[in-house]
């Protein structure tokens, strides 16, 4: 509101006041004043507002300016020079300040002064100068001010900590990103060093060894690393085989057999479970169930297989020789095969190597095999009927025949 | 033939009018300390002791097949069960365990349990099991202690050179279960074997 509006209404107030000066009435004694303690005075005829309500939250009702008036006309008439800097444009938001009429901004205020609650905080009236001076410093400073928002409170709340996450996440994500991408290809540089080495009990622990030194990616990609160990167990299984391949695969190195960069065909790997467990020369089954097979002079001379082959591969007949074993691994066996596919590691993604296919066989002592046959045939044939007839046969145990 | 069941009613009779134990009416027996009967035979020796155990298991044998010919029946001829209900009831009247008796292929096996004769006493035992078999089956025979677990030992019928090899291999160490395999003729009807 400009000056001069300001001017001309409190000109318009104190003609008015004049022409009631004029023709002198007893004004009524004040109510809404005295009520409240902090009114020293009955209030005179014209009651400014506080220059509080700049200060205060600006809700509507929350700041009623108890202004007692001389009549009712008056009240009507009147306006409060700061009423549109307190309430700017929420009184009535969808007109400006200015297009306001005097008699709604009195109306207004006076539902105000008439609805107000009794617990409102009530403002004690000031003398004019320090009225004029307060109006100057809120003319002055009016154009500056501009009322918060009702909820102006949550802005300490809600924006600062979802900026602070958002930023956090950035920087989380940001980071693994760069991990993800410093970090080398967990498997294939490994393998040159896994691949030569001897199968062992600690073969596993080896596995993890190679893997060992990410400590975050690992554990994402640890079930990958268990899966690509399958790898350096056929590489490892390569060595046992003592007849080299008569067909084109090229020549196998004795440092290095499975390198990710040659190329890679399907091996058969022998999984040897000794059945016997008395048997002297048993060795103990690896994790991986993997190991070397016996030289011929070794007590488990018959490997007999125990889940056969129905069609058995090219390479397992190249494993049977050196095996020594009379028999073969069991193309006469009806059973049905159990075999293991296992997918190697691919050296490059381009070119993925084939499987390997695995299955176990049984290497059983064959003199205790045999005895063992031998007792239960007799056992089952031999079923006498009379006491004579088994002391008879009892007695005849160890004794030569004709 | 009808096999004459074991009734160990009134198998022994205590006379004490006269003071007297008697089984089956025959001969007068004595009650007397099984750990006693034991320290007696190994002092006695081995041959005293064999002796001793061969009598008394024969007497036994010999009631058995009696009972089975006065049923009009052979020992020989009789049924497994049948036969081995006397043997039983015999040495447990007698106060030597309970037997049972087991058949590993041809081998009979008996299997004596809780006997009052513990390893000191297992050679009188085993004179005595064979002389009771031998006396009711009326076969020559020879009978080899296998092994004592606890108070369970097993005891091989076997005949002479049987009992030899056993004896052999028992004392080399090898298993009376793989003893007992060892005896049995190998099968070269298995292709696998």
């Amino acid at each position: 509101m400009n000056q001069e509006r300001k001017v001309s209404v409190l000109r318009n107030l104190l003609e008015r006041v004049q022409k009631r000066a004029a023709s002198p009435r007893v004004a009524p004694a004040p109510t809404a004043v005295a009520a409240t303690p902090l009114a020293p005075a009955p209030a005179p005829a014209v009651s400014t507002p506080a220059p509080q309500p700049p200060k205060t939250p600006a809700r509507p009702g929350s700041a009623t300016l108890p202004l007692d008036f001389g009549s009712d006309s008056e009240a009507a008439s009147f306006r409060p020079p700061s009423a549109a800097a307190v309430e700017p444009p929420r009184a009535e938001p969808t007109s400006p300040a200015g297009a306001v009429s005097d008699r709604d901004a009195s109306s207004q205020l006076e539902s105000e002064a008439e609805q107000g609650p009794p617990s409102a905080p009530r403002l004690r009236e000031v003398p004019d100068e320090e009225l004029s001076a307060e109006e100057r410093e809120i003319d002055e400073e009016e154009p500056p001010i501009e009322t918060p928002p009702p909820e102006s409170g949550r802005q300490d709340v809600t924006p600062s900590p979802s900026l602070t996450v958002s930023e956090s996440e950035e920087d989380i994500s940001i980071t693994v990103t760069m991990e993800e991408s410093e970090a080398p290809p967990p498997i294939s540089p490994s393998l040159p060093d896994v691949a030569p080495m001897p199968m062992s009990a600690g073969h596993g622990a080896d596995i993890h060894e190679v893997s060992g030194p990410q400590p975050r990616l690992a554990l994402v990609s640890e079930p990958e690393i268990e899966l690509h160990g399958m790898t350096p167990l056929s590489a490892i299984a390569e060595p046992v085989l003592p007849v080299a391949p008569a067909k084109p695969p090229p020549p196998p190195e004795p440092g290095a057999r499975s390198l990710p960069g040659s190329s890679f065909r399907p091996q058969d790997i022998e999984l040897a479970v000794p059945v016997a467990a008395s048997a002297p020369s048993v060795l103990p089954a690896t994790p991986s169930g993997v190991r070397p097979v016996p030289p011929p002079s070794a007590p488990f001379a018959r490997t007999a297989p125990s889940v056969p082959d129905a069609k058995p591969p090219v390479s397992a007949a190249q494993t049977a020789p050196a095996q020594a074993s009379p028999v073969p691994p069991g193309p006469d066996a009806g059973a049905p095969p159990i075999r293991l596919m296992a997918q190697p590691l691919a050296d490059t993604a381009a070119t993925p190597s084939p499987p390997v296919e695995i299955w176990a066989s049984t290497l059983t002592p064959a003199e205790l095999r045999g005895q063992v046959a031998s007792f239960v045939g007799q056992n089952a044939k031999f079923e006498p009927r009379t006491f004579g007839e088994l002391v008879r046969a009892s007695i005849a145990l160890g004794e030569e025949k004709p | 033939m009808s096999n004459p069941p074991f009734d160990a009613s009134k198998a022994v009779t205590f006379d004490l009018s006269r003071g007297q134990i008697q089984k089956d009416g025959t001969d007068p027996r004595w009650l007397v300390s099984a750990s006693a009967v034991i320290a007696l035979c190994r002092d006695a020796g081995g041959e005293a002791a064999s002796t001793f155990a061969r009598a008394t298991g024969q007497s036994m044998g010999a009631a058995i097949a009696a009972r089975f010919e006065r049923a009009g029946g052979d020992v020989s001829a009789a049924a497994i069960d049948a036969v081995f209900e006397h043997l039983s009831g015999e040495l447990a009247v007698a106060g030597f365990g309970r037997l049972s008796i087991e058949r590993w292929g041809q081998a009979l096996v008996l299997v004596l349990d809780h006997s009052p004769a513990s390893e000191s006493g297992d050679e009188l035992v085993r004179a005595l099991l064979g002389a009771a078999v031998a006396g009711a089956a009326k076969l020559d025979l020879e009978c080899v202690r296998l092994a004592r677990e606890g108070e369970r030992a097993r005891f091989f019928i076997a005949g002479r050179r049987g009992a030899e090899k056993v004896r052999q291999w028992l004392g080399s160490g090898v298993s009376w279960g793989e003893a007992i395999v060892r005896l049995h003729p190998a099968q070269p009807s298995r292709g696998d074997a």
